[in-house]
């Protein structure tokens, strides 16, 4: 899974607003999604390309968590990027 | 079309548009000074309102089409201004300003005709539809622009914001403080997001910074005149704590 070319993310208050920039300014301009927390750094290996069981062990080796409870976030996480058609396969 | 001032700044509209001639009556201005904004376009830059219309399938007469295209090329220039423009309805009370936000339909002109009943002379209109926020003087504010939907409320003043309020239909009445980062999301679908990345981030650091300051308050509210009264006691920094 990689995230598509030609978004950023930009602060604003305690979260980032994902921006489309470039050639997607127009076609993604509807596009609203903000991304908190822990969101940041799955945010930023799906930039460079992984897989879901790379994001949930990285969320397991930094947090004491159930792998249960773990995955069940990252799913939904990886659920609302691909909504709004941010991730290529 | 004469120059206009509108959020403390003037603006030189190249345009000769009808509809717009009808509105900024109380926006003209004598102000010899170098314009902030400058509206002056290629028809191709209408092409791009008429080309959205299409994909919505909307079709509007050609001089809507143009007026369209002032609003949307005066609110991607505001974003060089500290300035922004948000889809909602702005009352004055006491000399601040609060804004309720919601999708259309929802009932914003209506609850702020609820406090017009309630509070009476107290309560002005600044926009019923798509007020503009500025910050000015290192305080963000809220002003009227000529763009003020199908009821025509607005008035040309800059009112210091104190008070976001995203609208729900509700049978009973009840105020909540929201985390400003949770609300973000809801909060964005309001305000208008420029198609230059450039603006668009300029509105993101804005919006930010105004977060920092101005409190957002989930509002559930039926029609009545207690739906203000209700919102006044919890939202208006005086009031806070008295009821």
């Amino acid at each position: 899974m990689k995230l598509k070319e030609g978004f950023i993310l930009r602060k604003c208050a305690q979260a980032d607003i994902v921006v489309p920039v470039g050639e997607n300014a127009e076609k993604y301009r509807n596009v609203m999604v903000t991304i908190s927390g822990s969101g940041r750094m799955l945010w930023d290996m799906l930039k460079e390309g992984c897989e879901r069981e790379d994001l949930v062990n990285r969320m397991l080796e930094k947090y004491d968590v159930e792998r249960s409870v773990v995955e069940n976030d990252i799913d939904i996480f990886i659920k609302k990027l691909r909504r709004a058609e941010l991730i290529d396969d | 079309m004469p120059k206009i001032k509108l959020a403390g700044l003037v603006v030189d509209i190249r345009r000769d548009n009808p509809i717009l001639n009808n509105q900024i009556s109380d926006y003209i201005t004598d102000d010899a000074a170098a314009p902030d904004i400058t509206v002056d376009f290629k028809e191709d830059y209408i092409e791009e309102e008429i080309e959205q219309q299409i994909r919505m399938n909307l079709s509007f007469p050609p001089e809507y089409s143009e007026y369209l295209a002032i609003y949307r090329y005066v609110c991607t220039e505001l974003t060089r201004h500290s300035g922004f423009l948000i889809h909602g309805s702005a009352i004055s009370y006491h000399s601040a300003a609060y804004l309720f936000c919601a999708p259309s339909g929802t009932g914003k002109s209506t609850h702020a005709r609820m406090w017009r009943l309630a509070f009476g002379s107290e309560v002005g209109m600044i926009n019923d539809d798509k007020p503009v926020i500025r910050l000015i003087n290192g305080e963000f504010h809220a002003c009227g622009t000529p763009w003020s939907g199908k009821h025509d409320l607005d008035s040309n003043i800059c009112v210091p914001l104190k008070g976001i309020c995203l609208l729900r239909r509700s049978a009973v009445n009840s105020v909540k403080r929201l985390d400003a980062t949770a609300s973000l999301a809801e909060l964005f679908s309001h305000i208008y997001r420029p198609r230059q990345s450039e603006a668009y981030l300029a509105t993101v650091d804005l919006v930010g910074r105004m977060l920092e300051t101005c409190p957002v308050y989930e509002l559930n509210c039926n029609i009545s005149e207690q739906a203000a009264i209700c919102a006044e006691s919890a939202i208006v920094p005086h009031r806070q704590g008295l009821s």
